[in-house]
């Protein structure tokens, strides 16, 4: 009895490390003794039951797994989108705001009638006024229907004249439901020129592009709006500015 | 305003349908002697399109059940809605297939995301739960662990059988060979849970349908198990429904031995009772008995099981099924309807209605229909959203079978409320047989057909093109988003006549491709395809006459 708790507790020890080395970012970490590590192996296969007594491992065990599922994630989604760059997120109808070379890029999806992104719009805006090293993506996700599909072809639409971001601001910020005479409105008022607009909005160009964004959106797992990628890290639903600015700190970190 | 728009929409309707529209040929062409979609038929339809355009992992307004056994489970959602848009596109819109071809694809993704069939993994850790259908515990997994996790392989009808059928109707009705390529159906396991590498599975429509055909032959045609240890009859029904239009598109022969033995099956058997007319509930696989509706959750029998089964049924025996609900309509109809306020209706009551709705549909009853239908109306919240029209699931429709302080069904699941009651109405009676028994010849892929309408501006109520008058009849109503004007495209157009354009019963004027439109509105493409411009300020037909 005496020898069985001397050997666990020696095993606690070791999974300690063991699990040590695999939270910190070198899975080929130098000091890993790979006869440990058999050893470790070995006697938690001969006692399965070891794990289930020591919950607190096993919540080690989760950490470890998730932290690297959502590596695996980000390196995954990170490549996808090095792969459809040039079509969708540096393309000609991706409005962007903020330097090319910024340190962290936000890659916003979002919907002009989702109230949590409308929500987000202002404590996002807050976070852009006090750091200035930061690029904002726009890829509008329409989800809530038909006239999403409108107002996101109405600011794809705004980009191609120049006239983005106020027309963003105007639906972002605006109280009235969408209707095709809103969104019209707003664009006149803003001084853009609503023919060109709306020959833009049928234009198959902008259709297929806002396909394509939806495509890049599934592809990413994204299955509601809104939906962040800032730099690595993919957050689902509103953000705050508080949130974000952590993030951003979190994610700077990670570039040095 | 909505109301506003919507009996605009019902006045211009009344008003064209009933105008001439003279074609050059002399005849006088009718739309309203053509099928048409209703104000609730086309909000049936961008309903269910608009649930598939839904993206991936958002199942708004269908409830909380991913997928397996329960009747709300999304698989049956999807694929009853790809039915329904089916039957629509077959009978009221044959000449308008992009919108039709694209939502289909969109389910047939959804039917293959893991949420929906990522049950079946689930379902291999019965062994270790011990229980099946009866609660038994049950030794299931002699194909391993990696066999039965794939949901075609082994069992599991209730799925494969219907994204068998989805498939077919796709190819079917759209000529759309897609799903022919290899791996055109994934089915991608992360399995991290599991601590495995992600697993791959490929179908295509061919090893869908073989592995399908395998199965009935390795049951003796018994039946293929629906779930664990159960077969029932109507899972049954839909994989040989695919099966059917595979041998139509693919020149095999698996339908009609499978229909026969299958028909065997259920007459020596009795899946389907000869004294009462009614579905049995399940064949217990392990006991090998068939355990009859009438013993468990009611005393006469199921009207969805009998509505689930005979709609698709009475696809390859009409008659045996029409003589069946003679009988079963007087089980059930009208006492569904009504009762004593507050009483236990069972937990089938929305799935009661739904189904034997779509069953009487298809058998032509349009008697019973009508009344069915004024009775979702009435008393199911019929609730339009973005152009659509369904019935939202009362909030409690896991729990609460008991019927309102009126006695009316209180109970709407997500099935009966977004897709079943869609079908019911968007089927004109033996719509199913007709589909199936009267496939889409070849040419009617090579004739005029309208594509390239802005969905989220127009409907397209009317498209049908009649070869004995060479003419396309198209016919667009306003859609959610209010615009002056809209655009559509005619394909196909011989380019070797000319052709005379009727709007609303006026000649709008004659066109020929190779001397251009001259026509205001009216623009030939460089494929040869015709543009034609409309102000969308209420419901306007259009014909498209051959100049023979």
């Amino acid at each position: 009895m005496i020898r069985r708790v001397r050997v666990d507790r020696y095993v606690v020890l070791i999974v300690v490390v063991v699990f040590a080395t695999a939270c910190s970012e070198s899975l080929q970490h130098p000091d890993r003794d790979p006869q440990t590590e058999e050893l470790v192996r070995q006697y938690l296969t001969d006692n399965p039951g070891f794990l289930l007594n020591n919950p607190e491992f096993l919540a080690g065990v989760r950490a470890v797994a998730q932290a690297r599922e959502e590596r695996r994630q980000a390196l995954a989604r990170r490549a996808l989108l090095d792969a459809r760059a040039s079509v969708v997120i540096d393309a000609e109808l991706t409005p962007a705001i903020g330097p090319a070379d910024a340190s962290v890029t936000i890659i916003e999806f979002s919907d002009y009638q989702c109230v949590p992104c409308k929500a987000s719009y202002p404590e996002l805006a807050a976070v852009a006024v006090s750091d200035s090293d930061l690029r904002f993506v726009h890829k509008q996700l329409p989800v809530y229907g038909s006239h999403s599909v409108l107002a996101a072809r109405a600011a794809v639409a705004a980009h191609r004249q120049g006239g983005f971001a106020a027309f963003h601001h105007e639906l972002m910020t605006g109280t009235l439901p969408l209707t095709a005479e809103l969104v019209y409105g707003m664009a006149g008022d803003l001084g853009l020129d609503v023919d060109v607009l709306r020959a833009d909005m049928r234009d198959p160009v902008v259709i297929e592009y806002l396909s394509a964004v939806r495509r890049l959106a599934e592809q990413l797992d994204i299955d509601s709006t809104p939906t962040f990628i800032v730099g690595d890290r993919l957050v689902r639903g509103g953000l705050n500015a508080e949130l974000l600015r952590e993030i951003l700190v979190e994610q700077r970190a990670a570039l040095d | 305003m909505r109301h506003r728009t919507l009996w605009i929409f019902v006045l211009c309707a009344a008003l064209v349908g009933a105008q001439p529209l003279a074609p050059s040929t002399g005849a006088i062409i009718l739309a309203s002697d053509y099928p048409s979609l209703s104000t609730e038929e086309m909000g049936h339809i961008r309903h269910m399109i608009n649930l598939a355009n839904q993206l991936d992992g958002d199942w708004s307004l269908m409830g909380n059940t991913p997928g397996g056994d329960n009747f709300d489970a999304y698989q049956f959602q999807i694929a009853f809605a790809a039915y329904a848009l089916s039957l629509a596109q077959y009978h009221k819109v044959p000449a308008h297939r992009d919108l039709y071809r694209d939502a289909s694809s969109r389910l047939i993704e959804k039917m293959i995301y893991k949420d929906v069939w990522q049950y079946w993994a689930a379902m291999s850790q019965y062994e270790k739960r011990g229980a099946d259908q009866d609660g038994n515990s049950s030794v299931y997994r002699e194909d391993g662990w990696q066999g039965w996790i794939d949901p075609n392989i082994k069992s599991n009808i209730m799925y494969s059988g219907h994204l068998l059928q989805m498939v077919s109707l796709h190819e079917s009705l759209f000529d759309d060979h897609r799903y022919d390529e290899p791996g055109s159906l994934p089915f991608v396991f992360p399995a991290i849970e599991y601590g495995g590498e992600p697993l791959r599975m490929d179908y295509d429509h061919e090893r869908l349908a073989t592995v399908i055909y395998d199965q009935f032959v390795a049951s003796d045609f018994l039946g293929i198990e629906c779930e664990l240890g159960a077969i029932y009859t109507e899972c049954n029904q839909h994989p040989i429904l695919g099966l059917i239009q595979y041998d139509q598109t693919h020149g095999t022969d698996y339908s009609a031995e499978v229909e026969q033995e299958f028909a065997e099956t259920i007459r020596e058997r009795e899946f389907i009772s000869p004294e009462n007319h009614t579905t049995m509930f399940y064949l217990h696989v392990r006991s090998d008995e068939v355990i009859p509706a009438s013993t468990k959750w009611s005393s006469i029998g199921m009207a969805w099981s009998d509505g689930w089964n005979g709609q698709a049924h009475h696809v390859w025996a009409p008659q045996y099924v029409k003589d069946l609900y003679r009988e079963q309509v007087k089980l059930y109809i009208p006492g569904m309807f009504e009762g004593d306020p507050g009483s236990d209706m069972g937990w089938t009551s929305s799935f009661d209605f739904g189904w034997f709705a779509v069953l009487a549909a298809e058998v032509g009853d349009m008697r019973t229909v009508a009344t069915m239908l004024d009775y979702a109306d009435e008393h199911f919240g019929p609730t339009w959203r973005d152009g659509g029209l369904y019935y939202p699931h009362t909030p409690d429709y896991r729990e609460n079978f008991n019927r309102d302080e009126n006695g009316f069904i209180h109970n709407i699941s997500p099935v009966t409320g977004n897709v079943l009651v869609a079908m019911t109405r968007l089927n004109p009676g033996d719509g199913l047989w007709t589909l199936y028994n009267e496939p889409r010849e070849e040419k009617h892929f090579a004739e005029p057909f309208v594509s390239d309408v802005e969905y989220i501006e127009a409907n397209v109520t009317q498209a049908i093109y009649d070869r004995d008058k060479a003419a396309l009849i198209v016919t667009l109503a306003p859609g959610p988003v209010a615009s002056d004007s809209t655009t559509f495209t005619v394909n196909q157009l011989d380019p070797s006549i000319s052709y005379t354009i009727h709007k609303d019963g006026a000649q709008m004027g004659v066109v020929h491709s190779g001397s251009g439109s001259g026509v205001a509105g009216v623009t030939w493409n460089a494929n040869g395809a015709l543009t034609i411009s409309t102000e969308l300020d209420g419901v306007h037909s259009f014909v498209v006459a051959a100049n023979q």
